[in-house]
């Protein structure tokens, strides 16, 4: 079943999304190349401002035109190109086949309605569903996402419920259409930490039951440890790394990769001085052709700073840029 | 001598039964309807040159806490005593030399910079609230703590925007090294920076602890930094403590339930604990509505009835490491 092209649900070549600002043009995302199989977790991981989060808006084709623009690449869902789509097809595929949950729910909920409401909006807009089975779709779903006593609490308000709760309604949300694809950016930033932990629980149950792929956005090794199978490590909006969960957790290739694991606090690691990368992210304005991260990074050589490397394959599943790796 | 602990470090600074209660007013006349206890019999103590980590949620109280300390909200009740002195008996020229020794840095450096102000009058000006020094003096001492947190004198002509966040959190510790503290409240400082520059942050602390025999009251929510910063770490759960003990014996002996959650929550893919028993369900308690016996029955998987009437007494249960729990 590996490797078997009918499994792939979303192959994504050589996409470009670059914002044209005044101060130059911002390549947000510069030619990345991933797939996702049905039913996968794939984390993005990367610091703020790598890309990650235009990548997951790309998808959805929501990047706001202008400055944003696609200007290349293909993204192939169950084999059609959502790059050729017209807008009034893309409206039609949103909810339906890919949908997503964002850092913040807050701004992802409306304030003045019910969420009961907000949930069956959602629904309506892609299932023929009235009244009385339209309310009982609405319950279930907010069952599925662990609302205690969901016939009462859909008539709340947002702000009557708490933080992760509100999240979880996002998820309702996100999940009435039984997308085949889901898009977690950041979902569990805004929570408490022991809420976190119940959240990423629940996206697990989730998933078992409803068998979407998920594309989890993040920076946060430790979610992506906990339920990520595969993992794309991003920097200055291109991959340096990608493969299984475990092969990257443990035998990191790519010198940013092995320095962000590394500089995480660890058991026993009490008043040692940390490793650090040096510097800070580039401003993704103007980048250089070289590698983008050769001048934060204690192996670069000369070659570094001329060219970029290529993705190079060193196991079944493992691809890294880097020159160090041949 | 009063001012000792067992290990005869000197105490810095000790709280003793701190309370805030915040009342909730309601109706035309603002009828204090109930109370917020944001913290609700609190006692610590920080010894000289070492780390105290106040780890826990939001709305557990640390931030409050911390303000309890630096004087920004006035005590419901209890004491705080520096040096051995009830600082309610203070002077307020006393008072002003705690200020000074007291500092702090805070969470988000964007807005605790601000953004009108040169590097040079952000830096300079906790120095002349006592004292008056001269031009000069305040040059020279703007370029060492610059140089302190890495950064080089030119800097000081700069405004905040022209920096990055990771450079911005080092212009407030430079801020707070200012005025020569004996203690630094760090409330929650790397959490708004990317994960690279975390790790810088970190080190830099550590550093200039050593170099200026400072103390620390660490803030944080994420026991993994607390643990490697901390030389002993307090548990806070809605408004009280719930564990004690130095860092060491608390990630080898893990007592309270709560404490173990936090733990496989920063430790994921380390611990191997059973996960229904460290994935909590529900949200924190509200400070406003406490739950009756211990706050964290309503989420702690092993509750027994008695959780539910009986206040856990917070005890001794190994050599220093104290918790609040019936089942220990």
């Amino acid at each position: 079943m590996a490797g078997s092209k009918d499994d792939i649900l979303l192959r994504v070549t050589g996409l470009k999304t670059y914002f044209f600002v005044r101060r130059g043009t911002v390549k947000a995302v510069d030619g990345v190349n991933f797939y996702i199989k049905r039913g996968e977790v794939l984390g993005i991981v990367g610091e703020s401002a790598c890309g990650k989060s235009v990548t997951g808006l790309s998808l959805l084709r929501l990047v706001p035109d202008p400055p944003g623009k696609i200007v290349g690449g293909h993204i192939f869902l169950e084999g059609e190109d959502l790059l050729l789509k017209s807008e009034e097809e893309m409206r039609k595929l949103r909810g339906s086949k890919i949908t997503m949950i964002q850092q913040n729910p807050d701004s992802s909920l409306n304030p003045v309605f019910r969420i009961g409401n907000q949930v069956a909006e959602a629904i309506s807009l892609h299932q023929e569903l009235k009244d009385k089975a339209l309310h009982n779709k609405v319950v279930e779903i907010l069952g599925l996402v662990n609302i205690p006593s969901p016939e009462a609490r859909m008539r709340d308000y947002p702000h009557q419920m708490s933080g992760g709760m509100r999240q979880r309604v996002a998820g309702a949300i996100a999940l009435s259409c039984q997308a085949n694809l889901l898009i977690a950016d950041e979902p569990t930033t805004n929570l408490d930490v022991t809420t976190q932990a119940e959240y990423l629980k629940l996206l697990e149950e989730v998933q078992k039951v409803t068998g979407c792929a998920i594309i989890f956005i993040t920076h946060d090794f430790g979610i992506v440890s906990k339920i990520c199978t595969r993992v794309a490590v991003m920097y200055a909006g291109k991959i340096v790394e990608a493969g299984p969960t475990i092969d990257i957790m443990q035998k990191p290739r790519h010198p940013y990769t092995f320095a962000l694991l590394d500089s995480v606090p660890k058991l026993g690691s009490r008043g040692t001085l940390l490793r650090t990368i040096e510097g800070q992210p580039p401003e993704p304005v103007d980048l250089p052709p070289s590698c983008a991260f050769a001048v934060r990074c204690p192996m670069a050589k000369d070659r570094c700073f001329k060219e970029n490397p290529e993705e190079v394959r060193i196991d079944d599943n493992h691809y890294v840029s880097c020159f160090h790796v041949e | 001598m009063l001012n000792k602990d067992a290990t005869g470090n000197s105490i810095l600074l000790e709280g003793k039964n701190l309370k805030k209660y915040f009342p909730v007013r309601k109706g035309v006349f603002a009828k204090v309807s109930a109370w917020i206890k944001a913290v609700d019999d609190v006692n610590f103590n920080i010894k000289k040159g070492e780390t105290l980590g106040l780890v826990g949620e939001s709305g557990c109280g640390k931030t409050t806490t911390a303000k309890l300390i630096l004087l920004t909200e006035p005590l419901t009740s209890g004491s705080i005593w520096f040096e051995g002195k009830n600082i309610a008996e203070f002077t307020d020229s006393q008072k002003r030399h705690y200020r000074e020794s007291i500092q702090a840095v805070l969470q988000d450096p964007t807005g605790s910079l601000s953004p009108r102000l040169r590097i040079s009058s952000i830096i300079s000006e906790p120095m002349t609230v006592r004292k008056k020094p001269s031009r000069a003096e305040i040059n020279t001492r703007i370029a060492e703590v610059l140089q302190s947190v890495g950064m080089r004198p030119e800097h000081a002509r700069l405004f905040p925007h022209e920096f990055s966040g990771g450079q911005r959190q080092r212009i407030a510790i430079a801020r707070a090294l200012s005025t020569h503290p004996k203690l630094i409240i760090l409330d929650e400082p790397i959490s708004s920076l990317d994960v690279s520059i975390r790790a810088q942050i970190m080190n830099l602390l550590l550093r200039i602890q050593d170099e200026f025999g400072l103390a620390y009251m660490l803030i944080a929510h994420d026991l993994a930094v607390i643990l490697h910063m901390s030389t002993s770490v307090d548990v806070m759960y809605v408004g009280q403590q719930v564990e004690r003990a130095d860092s060491i014996e608390l990630f080898k002996h893990p007592a309270h339930p709560y404490t173990k959650a936090l733990f496989a929550a920063a430790f994921q893919h380390l611990t191997h604990e059973d996960p229904t028993k460290t994935i909590l369900q529900g949200e924190v308690a509200s400070p406003l509505n406490p739950p009756p016996g211990c706050r964290f029955h309503p989420r702690c998987p092993y509750a027994l009835p008695v959780c539910k009437e009986v206040k856990p007494e917070f005890k001794e249960i190994a050599s220093r490491h104290q918790a609040a729990c019936h089942l220990l």
